[in-house]
Parts: structure tokens; sequence; C-alpha cells
């Protein structure tokens, strides 16, 4: 039955506890100097080599920075392509996800943000060959990231593959990193969790979340501190998708 | 520096143990301590830690393997995974120990007015990344053996700690691995700083 937080409460996770790997840099950088095994591209992207997954920094004029892409093995035919929104989104699973208010806040989301539902069930479907949300163990971080499989023998991907994956990515981030934003996305987010009686619990639930909110919005996501004209670029949805676009014309 | 004898070195060991080349938690089993250097053996193989300061040592092992004797120094399982990629990638002047390593499989080393190749290179199993030099065509354990192993125990021992020290560069920033040694837990990325410093102090250099 579609909204049934049972239907999206499980979703495909990439657990690196055991290895010594750093937490996922957020899909936007204003800048970046990797070092490692580092292999630069003719196109202008730099992809940096790990045993366990390859980095991909595509570099954008227009934007005064460049997106962060991860390429994980995830079948033997298949590898995952994600884009991390860094912890951005956890505080919202977690009530998504919850008891107290799963079900009738993931019946809000499919009504009222059939994207991000989408994303959700298909996290919740192994082999799927949509674009989903995933959860990840990464330096000792839960993360999410928005990705999508690609076949493993392919190493270069179409500049549409790239850019759909960054846009979903970022709108996720947008709308659950502002306050504002999430309600917008979601009418009727404040009457769901607080329900027609307003107990302590909830109360408190709601403070939680919204304080959560509110936290992210100044910059939870790493490589966003202090670099506010880039959070701005990226605060209006619009703007997403026109600095997306401009990565078209740098291929 | 008095010969240390094989059989006077107490038998401690446990069977296969391949010690990492920092030590740095408390080893309460007896050992022989002669000129600052400890000693502790088993049936094929004798430790040989250099102590610092305190539980703070740098360690090689004399081993016996297929009729020939080797002095080794263990860089530790975590390099392992990453053979491939520097085998594929080029040469790196960021990492140049390993470059060569992972290009040849041989690392030369100067000092005391010789020039060795030390074998770095990854084993199968749970060996790890060991860097290794032959000392004898022989297994046995003689006094001169030992004494040469000893001797040669520095350029392995830094083998070992520049592997490491370079393996900082593949991480490109701290993770929040930890490094279990005894009943005592260290942060990875402190083991990897001390290792740079520790590889300092070897008066052994790398020839590029």
């Amino acid at each position: 039955m579609p909204g049934e937080r049972k239907a999206i409460d499980s979703p495909l996770l990439l657990d690196f506890r055991q290895f010594p790997v750093k937490p996922a840099l957020f899909v936007v950088q204003q800048t970046r100097e990797p070092t490692g095994i580092i292999e630069r591209t003719t196109g202008g992207w730099t992809i940096v080599h790990t045993p366990w997954y390859k980095e991909i920094n595509i570099p954008s004029a227009n934007l005064d920075g460049l997106f962060v892409l991860y390429l994980v093995p995830y079948t033997d035919d298949t590898n995952l392509v994600l884009a991390s929104i860094d912890q951005t989104f956890e505080p919202f699973f977690t009530y998504l996800s919850g008891a107290d208010f799963g079900d009738e806040l993931t019946k809000l989301v499919a009504s009222q943000w059939p994207e991000l539902y989408e994303l959700l069930l298909h996290s919740n479907r192994p082999g799927s060959d949509h674009m989903m949300m995933i959860k990840t163990f990464m330096g000792g971080q839960v993360q999410w990231a928005v990705g999508r499989c690609s076949p493993a023998a392919q190493d270069e991907f179409l500049p549409k593959f790239v850019l759909d994956i960054i846009q979903a990515a970022l709108e996720v981030f947008v709308r659950t990193s502002d306050v504002v934003a999430l309600s917008e996305a979601l009418p009727g987010l404040v009457y769901v969790l607080g329900g027609p009686q307003l107990g302590t619990r909830r109360l408190n639930s709601i403070a939680e979340l919204l304080s959560s909110g509110a936290g992210l919005a100044t910059g939870i996501a790493g490589g966003f501190q202090g670099n506010l004209n880039v959070v701005e670029a990226f605060l209006d949805a619009r703007d997403v998708a026109k600095q997306v676009s401009n990565l078209v014309d740098d291929r | 520096m008095g010969a240390v004898s094989f059989r006077r070195i107490p038998k401690s060991l446990d069977g296969d143990e391949i010690p990492f080349v920092i030590g740095f938690a408390p080893d309460h089993r007896q050992e022989l301590v002669n000129n600052g250097i400890g000693f502790r053996r088993g049936e094929d193989r004798f430790t040989i830690e250099h102590i610092l300061d305190g539980d703070l040592r740098v360690r090689a092992f004399g081993l016996t393997l297929g009729g020939h004797l080797y002095v080794v120094a263990s860089a530790g399982p975590m390099l392992e995974p990453w053979w491939p990629l520097l085998k594929a990638s080029r040469p790196d002047s960021t990492r140049p120990v390993l470059s060569a390593a992972a290009a040849t499989g041989k690392v030369r080393m100067a000092g005391m007015g010789l020039e060795i190749a030390v074998t770095l290179m990854p084993f199968p199993d749970e060996f790890g990344v060991l860097a290794m030099y032959g000392i004898a065509d022989d297994s046995t354990f003689s006094d001169d053996n030992i004494t040469v192993c000893i001797s040669l125990s520095l350029p392995v021992i830094k083998t070992a700690l520049l592997a490491l020290s370079e393996y900082r560069t593949l991480l490109d920033a701290a993770t929040d691995a930890e490094v279990a040694q005894g009943d005592q837990v260290a942060p990875l990325a402190g083991i990897l700083e001390v290792s740079e410093e520790l590889a300092s102090m070897v008066p052994w250099q790398h020839q590029p």
C-alpha cells in the first residue's frame, strides 16, 4: 500500500565501517586538492582511486567549484554512482521511518513529494535500476546519497546520467536542509508530527526536527562551512537546475 | 655489543607471530634485552625490538623460510588492498618508496657504507605487506647470522616505516580507523604520523 513506512524503512546501505575511509564529500565542493592515486581524464575530470570506490571530481567553471561523485562496486555487473548529501537527510529519515510519525509522514511524502518517495521506494528494492536514496557509513558517519546503478564495464557516463544524479541529490538536500523549504515541500508536516494531541514527546520531536533543520541550513554539509556564497547559490531550486545545465556546457 | 646467542633468547613467541613494525603496547612476555634491543624467539623466528621510550619500539624479526634466513619488518595489512592500484598507477614523487616497490618489488636503501635492495611486497593470507632482506643461504641462527640480522634490521624497519608514512598520502585525510595491539588501541592516523617521525630517526636513506 503506497505510503506505508515499512515500504521505505530499509534503504540500501553501503557500509564501509571496516575500512579506513573518510566521510563522503558533499556533492558540491568549492575547492578540492586530492592526493593519492589520481587519474586526470582528457575531459577534465579527476578520478581518485581507492580499493573500495572511485571519487570523481567534475569541475564547473560556471559554478567556481566542482561536483564530487562516487563510483562504488555494487554487484559483479554493476556499479553505483552516487552524490552525497552528507548528514542532512538523516534527521528527516529518522522521523520518516520511526514508529511515532512514520506512517503518517510517509503518506504525506508519497502524496506531496512523490519524487522523494520514489527514491526511497527504489532503495528498498535491491537490483533496482532507478535513481534511489542510499544510506552510507563512511568515516564514522551516517550519511546519505542519491545514486543509480551503471554497468560495471562502463567507466564513462553520459552527461545526462551524471546531471540527473546531481540534480536529484541537490533537490533532496535543498528541501530537507531548510525548514522553510521542507514545510513548503510537505504541507501538513507540522500537523503530522504534532498530531491532534500534542503530547510532550511529540512536541519535543517537532522541536528536534526543526532545530536539526535549522542547523543543517547553516552548514552541516561537509565542504560548505563558511562558504555561504556556494550554499546560497544552491538554496534556490531554480539555480540548481541552472548550475546543473551549465555542466553540459562544460563537458 | 656482545654476540646474542639464539639459545639465550627466551622462547616466548606464539607460533606464527608476525609483529607489526611499531610496537606501542606493553608485552609482558619474557625477553632478553641486550644493549637496548629486546629479543624473543619461537621455532623458526626471533624478534628484534629496538626499544625507544617505554613501550614504544620499532621491530623486525629474523625468519627462516625455504632454507634461507631473512630479516623482515611488517607494515601490516593496511596497504595490501592498495597494491593492485599502486602497480597500475604511474610513479609518484609523493610516494617514492611505494612507487619503487610497486614497480620493481625492491626499495634501495643506503647506510653504513652499504646499499641494499629491500623487498617490499604484499604476501598472501594475513601476512600483509612485508619488507624483507635475505641474510644467509642457510637457515641457521648462528651468532654471526643473528648479528647481521640485527644490523640490517634498521633499513628493513625504515622501509616498512616509510611505506606506512606514504600510506598517509593514499588516505588523503585522517580516518577514524584504529589499530589494536595486545589490549591497547591506537588511532591509525596517530600511528601513521609516528611512523614518519620514527623513520626519520633511522640513519639509513632511501635511494630513489
